[in-house]
C-alpha cells in the first residue's frame, strides 16, 4: 500500500497561529490517501484490443480469414477478462483496503472530460468523411431524405433529447437526497435509449433493403460506420444506466457524493450532442 | 468513508431544465423545417441548420454538462478535441484521394 501525502486543500483557510504545524499534521493523519496498488489489468485491456484490431485486417484479407477470426476471438477474450479483473480490482480496493484514486471523486469528472476531448476527434472525422462524400442527387442520398426516413430519424431525436433530459433530473433528484426518483429518472433513461437502438435497427433494415448496405459504396461504409459506433455508444450507455439502477437501490448515491452519476450524465449528454450533429449534418443537409 | 463536500454544491445556480429541453424541441423543430427549403438555396439552408445545430450542442455543453459553472479547465479540455476535429475535418480531402 502506498501512503502518500495529501494533497494541498486549496479551499482550506490555514489559520497564522502559532500552533497551525501541529495542527496541520494532526490533518495528515486524517487525511491519508490510499492509492490502489499497481495494476497490470490496463495493459491487458490495450492488449486485448489491439489483437480485435488486427485480426479485423487479416479478416478483411482474401487468404487470413481464419487467422483474422481467431485473432479477433483471442483479443475478445482477453479484453472481457481483463476488463473483468481490472474491474474486480478496483472494486476490491475500494470496498476493502478504502482506496480512493488521487485527487478524490473529481480525477473521475477530469478522466471523463479528457475522454469525451478525444471522442471528439474521432467523431469529428467520421463526420468530416460523410461530409466529403456528400453529393447531392444520388440514390443514397434520397434514400436518407425522403418524408419517411426523415420522420423515423426525427423520432430517434426527439428519444435521445428526452433522455439527456431524463439525466439531469436524475440529478435534480438526488441533489435533494431522492434515490428512488434517481433510479427512476434512470430507468426513464435506458428505457428510452433501448428505444433509440431499435429504431436504429429497423431503419438499417429498411436501407439493407433499398441495396445501401456497410459495403455497398464509400458512402454506406461512412454512413453505417458512423452510425453504429454512436449507436454502441448508446447501448454501452444502456448497459452503464442498468448497472448505475442497482447501485443506487442498493444505496449507492446519496445526495452529498453522486460524483458516478455524474460522471454518467456527462458522457450520455455527450452522446447525446454528437447526435445533434450526425442529425444536422448527415441527415438533414 | 468521509467524503468532504463543498457548499458550493448547494448553492450552485440550477439551470431550468425543462427550459433548455423546450429550447432544444423547438430548435429541433425550426431544423426540420429548413431542410425542406429546396437545394437552389443552399447558400442559406447549409449555414442555417450548422448554425442550429452549434446552438443546441452549447446548450447541452453549458446547462445539461453544466460546464458554465463548472472548471474552466474542463472547456479546455472539449475546446482541444474540437479544435483537432476540425483541423482532421479541414485535411480530410488530402488523404481521402
Amino acid at each position: 500500500m502506498v501512503h502518500l501525502p495529501p494533497q494541498i486543500d486549496q479551499n482550506a483557510s490555514a489559520p497564522a497561529s502559532e500552533n497551525n504545524m501541529a495542527h496541520s499534521v494532526d490533518e495528515n493523519a486524517s487525511h491519508e490517501i490510499h492509492l490502489p496498488r499497481p495494476t497490470v489489468w490496463p495493459m491487458l485491456v490495450g492488449l486485448g484490443l489491439g489483437l480485435i484490431m488486427f485480426g479485423f485486417l487479416f479478416w478483411r484479407g482474401s487468404a487470413t480469414e481464419g487467422l483474422g477470426l481467431g485473432l479477433m476471438g483471442g483479443g475478445g477474450v482477453v479484453l472481457l477478462l481483463a476488463v473483468g479483473f481490472w474491474l474486480s480490482t478496483n472494486i476490491r480496493a475500494r470496498v476493502r483496503d478504502h482506496a480512493e484514486p488521487l485527487g478524490g471523486s473529481e480525477a473521475a469528472k477530469f478522466a471523463m472530460w479528457a475522454f469525451i476531448g478525444t471522442e471528439c476527434i474521432l467523431f469529428g472525422a467520421l463526420i468530416a468523411n460523410m461530409l466529403y462524400l456528400w453529393i447531392r442527387d444520388t440514390d443514397v442520398n434520397h434514400a436518407l431524405h425522403n418524408l419517411e426516413a426523415l420522420l423515423i430519424v426525427s423520432v430517434n431525436t426527439f428519444l435521445l433529447l428526452t433522455s439527456s433530459l431524463c439525466v439531469v433530473l436524475g440529478l435534480s433528484a438526488i441533489q435533494r437526497g431522492d434515490r428512488l426518483g434517481l433510479a427512476r429518472w434512470l430507468g426513464a433513461t435506458a428505457v428510452l435509449g433501448a428505444a433509440f437502438i431499435g429504431i436504429q435497427a429497423f431503419e438499417y433494415s429498411k436501407l439493407y433493403a433499398e441495396g445501401i448496405t456497410l459495403v455497398s459504396d464509400r458512402f454506406g461504409s461512412g454512413f453505417f460506420f458512423l452510425t453504429g459506433f454512436h449507436g454502441l455508444h448508446v447501448f454501452i450507455g444502456v448497459l452503464w444506466a442498468l448497472v448505475l439502477i442497482a447501485h443506487t437501490l442498493r444505496g449507492g448515491f446519496t445526495q452529498a457524493d453522486h460524483m458516478g452519476y455524474e460522471v454518467f450524465g456527462l458522457y450520455w449528454h455527450f452522446v447525446d450532442v454528437v447526435w445533434i450533429f450526425i442529425f444536422t449534418l448527415v441527415y438533414l443537409l | 468513508m468521509e467524503h468532504p463536500h463543498t457548499p458550493a454544491e448547494h448553492t450552485r445556480p440550477h439551470p431550468d431544465y425543462l427550459r433548455v429541453f423546450a429550447w432544444l424541441a423547438v430548435f429541433t423543430v425550426i431544423e426540420l423545417f429548413v431542410s425542406f427549403v429546396p437545394p437552389e438555396l443552399d447558400s442559406i439552408k447549409v449555414p442555417l441548420l450548422v448554425i442550429f445545430a452549434v446552438l443546441k450542442a452549447t446548450l447541452v455543453v453549458l446547462y445539461y454538462m453544466h460546464l458554465r459553472y463548472d472548471n474552466r479547465f474542463y472547456a479546455l479540455l472539449l475546446l482541444s478535441g474540437v479544435f483537432f476535429a476540425l483541423l482532421i475535418g479541414r485535411f480530410l480531402p488530402l488523404v481521402q484521394k
